[in-house]
C-alpha cells in the first residue's frame, strides 16, 4: 500500500511516511491511523486535514445562519475533535467585534470605506518584498 | 521536532492529543521562507516547551495542511481565500476567538504577534490566561507604505486596536530598544516591556566552503531590497571605489520584480554592473557559502521614519557578526543596539555614499583590524545573540506570568 499522504514537520514539511492504512471518506486520498479520525456519528474515517476545513466552513456556515449547533455538539465534546468549535462558541454568536458592514455603527468599526483600501488591486507593494523564495531562507540554518 | 509515535493499530487514532496550556497566534502563513517565520518557531516553540503542550494558529494556503498534530503541539491553518487583506484579518481574528474562547479554562498563556489575533484573545470573558504582545511592528505604520490609499481615519482605527492590545496585554516583547522607546512615547508601561533581540547561529566561516567561482576580494550585501534598506547609497559608494578594480560586491538579494529590475537599471545606469555578482533568490546555504567568503558585510540603512520610529533588529547584521563577519552599517539607533563602532562593527553616518566608500577602503586596507572587528562582532553574538540566549528570556517572562497567575487565581 502507499504512503500517508500527509504533511509532518513544524518548521519543514516533509511527507509522513507510515504506511497508509485507510482513505480519507472526504478526500479520498490515503493516510496513516495517526493522521485520520472517526467522525462521530458517521463513524467514518476523516483525514485531519479535512477535518480541520470542515470546522472552518462550519463558522461560515454558522454566519449564514445555518444551525449547526446540535449536529456539532458530539464532535465538539469529543476530544478527538481536539477542540474543535464547542456549542459555547455557537451560542455565543459569531464574533466581530470590529464589523459593521455599511452601516457605521461606531466610529471605531472598521466600515465598507475601511476595507475598500486593502483590496489586493490597491496593493502597492509586492507584500512578500521581504520574503524570501522556498528554500532561499537566510534566517534559518 | 517531537514525533508522536506510529500507532499501530486497525483503528483511526482517538483522544491522543493534549490539551493545549499554550496558545500562540500569528497573522502570517507558517512556515514559509521569511524572517517571520524564524520568530514565530522560535517563539512558539519557547512557549510550547514550556507550558508543556499548545496550539499554534497561523494563515495557510493549499500547500499547506488545516491541522497538523505533532505530539503535543497542534497547528491549526486558516486557509482564506479572502484577497481583502482586513477581511482577512478580521477572519483570522474570528479564527482566533472561536479557539481561545474554547480553552479559557485550559490555557496558561496566550502570545500575539498582531491586534488581529490580540484582541480576539483579549475579548475573550472569564478567561485563565495571561497574554504576551510581541511587536515586530506595527500595521498602523506598516500598511500605509503598503495600501496607498489609507485614509487618517483608518489608520487610526488600527492605532486604537494596537493601543488596546500594549494595554491590556501582561507583557509586552519587541526586537529593540528603538520599537520600546515608540510604544513608550504613544503611552505603553515601560515596566512591561522587554527588549528581546533577534537571534541567529554562530557559525565558524573556516567549516563553510566558498563558493567555487568567488572572486578573490569581494564584500557582501545579503537581504531583502526595500527602498529602506539603502541599496541606492551602496552602489553610489561602490562608484568611487572603482580603481580596486580586484574589488567586487555580491548581493544575494530577493525582492519584487520591479524592484530588482529597478536596481539592475540603476547598476547599469551608474556603470557599476562590472563590480556586481548578482545572487538572486538564492538558497540560504548559498548566501552563507557567499557570506562566509566575504571580506565585509555591509548594512547601508536609510535614515528613514521606518527605520527610526519603528525601528527593526537587521537580521542580516546579527547573521553577520554571528559568522565574525565585520559589518559595515549605517549609523542608527537600532543598528547602536547591536554594533559599538570599531569595535563589534562600524558605523557610518547614513545616506554618505562617500563615507561608506571611505570607510570599505579603510577596513580592506587592515585586514588585522578587520579581522580582530570580526571576532569581536562573533562573541558578542555567541553571549547575547544566539536563539538559546533570546528564548531564555522569553521563557523568564512566561514563568513571570505564571507565577502571578498562582499568585492572584482570581485576575484574568
Ligand atoms: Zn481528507
Ligand atoms: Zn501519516
Amino acid at each position: 500500500m502507499e504512503n500517508c499522504n500527509m504533511k509532518r514537520g513544524f518548521f519543514f514539511l516533509r511527507d509522513c511516511d507510515y504506511p497508509a492504512h485507510q482513505s480519507c471518506s472526504s478526500c479520498g486520498k490515503s493516510f496513516c491511523n495517526e493522521h485520520l479520525r472517526l467522525k462521530p456519528g458517521i463513524s467514518a474515517p476523516f483525514c485531519l486535514d479535512c477535518l480541520g476545513k470542515t470546522m472552518q466552513q462550519s463558522i461560515q456556515g454558522k454566519d449564514k445562519g445555518v444551525s449547526t449547533r446540535d449536529n456539532y455538539d458530539d464532535y465538539y465534546y469529543d476530544t478527538a475533535w481536539c477542540y474543535g468549535y464547542r456549542s459555547n462558541y455557537y451560542s455565543s454568536g459569531s464574533y466581530k467585534p470590529w464589523y459593521f458592514g455599511s452601516v457605521n455603527a461606531d466610529d471605531s468599526d472598521f466600515n465598507d470605506s475601511d476595507i475598500r483600501v486593502f483590496d489586493a488591486a490597491s496593493e502597492s507593494d509586492d507584500p512578500d518584498a521581504e520574503a524570501f523564495d522556498p528554500e532561499a531562507n537566510v534566517f534559518d540554518s | 521536532m517531537i514525533e508522536a509515535s506510529q500507532q499501530v493499530t486497525n483503528k483511526p487514532a482517538e483522544n491522543i492529543t493534549a490539551t493545549p496550556k499554550g496558545l500562540y497566534a500569528a497573522f502570517d502563513t507558517f512556515p514559509a521562507p521569511k524572517g517571520a517565520a524564524v520568530h514565530i518557531r522560535e517563539f512558539a516553540q519557547t512557549l510550547f516547551t514550556y507550558t508543556g503542550s499548545g496550539l499554534l494558529l497561523v494563515l495557510g494556503d493549499e500547500e499547506l495542511p488545516s491541522w497538523q498534530i505533532e505530539g503535543s503541539m497542534q497547528i491549526r491553518r486558516l486557509a482564506s481565500g479572502e484577497p481583502n487583506y482586513l477581511k482577512r484579518a478580521m477572519q483570522f481574528g474570528e479564527f482566533v476567538y472561536a479557539h481561545a474562547e474554547m480553552l479559557r479554562n485550559d490555557l496558561q498563556i496566550a502570545h500575539f504577534r498582531d491586534p488581529w489575533g490580540g484582541i480576539p484573545m483579549l475579548d475573550v470573558k472569564n478567561r485563565s490566561y495571561k497574554t504576551v504582545y510581541e511587536v515586530n511592528s506595527l500595521p498602523s505604520i506598516e500598511l500605509p507604505a503598503r495600501y496607498g490609499n489609507i485614509s487618517s481615519r483608518t489608520c487610526a482605527k488600527i492605532r486604537r486596536l494596537e493601543q488596546r492590545c500594549w494595554e491590556e496585554a501582561d507583557r509586552i516583547i519587541c526586537p529593540s530598544q528603538v520599537i520600546r522607546n515608540c510604544l513608550i512615547s504613544l503611552g505603553a508601561s515601560a515596566d512591561k516591556i522587554t527588549v528581546i533581540p533577534n537571534g541567529a547561529h554562530i557559525i565558524d566561516a573556516a567549516q563553510i566552503d566558498i563558493p567555487a567561482d568567488a572572486p578573490g576580494q569581494y564584500l557582501i550585501y545579503f537581504g531583502a531590497v526595500q527602498s529602506w534598506q539603502g541599496l541606492e547609497v551602496l552602489f553610489k559608494a561602490m562608484t568611487f571605489l572603482r580603481d580596486l578594480s580586484e574589488l567586487k560586491l555580491v548581493l544575494c538579494v530577493s525582492g519584487s520584480k520591479p524592484r530588482l529590475k529597478y536596481l539592475q537599471k540603476l547598476a547599469a545606469r551608474m556603470s557599476i554592473e562590472h563590480q556586481l555578482i548578482w545572487q538572486m533568490k538564492v538558497p540560504q546555504i548559498v548566501v552563507s557559502n557567499w557570506l562566509a567568503g566575504a571580506a565585509i558585510s555591509v548594512a547601508p540603512l536609510v535614515e528613514c521614519a521606518r527605520n527610526l520610529t519603528q525601528g527593526c533588529c537587521p537580521i542580516k547584521i546579527v547573521e553577520s557578526m554571528a559568522m565574525a563577519k565585520p559589518v559595515i552599517a549605517s549609523d542608527l539607533p537600532v543598528v547602536r543596539e547591536l554594533i559599538d563602532h570599531n569595535d563589534t562593527g562600524w558605523l557610518i553616518r547614513p545616506d554618505r555614499p562617500s563615507e561608506l566608500a571611505r570607510a570599505i577602503r579603510i577596513l580592506l586596507a587592515h585586514p588585522d583590524e578587520c579581522r580582530r572587528i570580526g571576532e569581536n562582532a562573533q562573541k558578542k553574538a555567541a553571549a547575547s545573540l544566539t536563539w538559546a540566549t533570546v528564548t531564555a528570556t522569553l521563557a523568564g517572562i512566561y514563568r513571570q506570568l505564571t507565577a502571578e497567575n498562582l499568585a492572584d487565581p482570581f485576575q484574568p
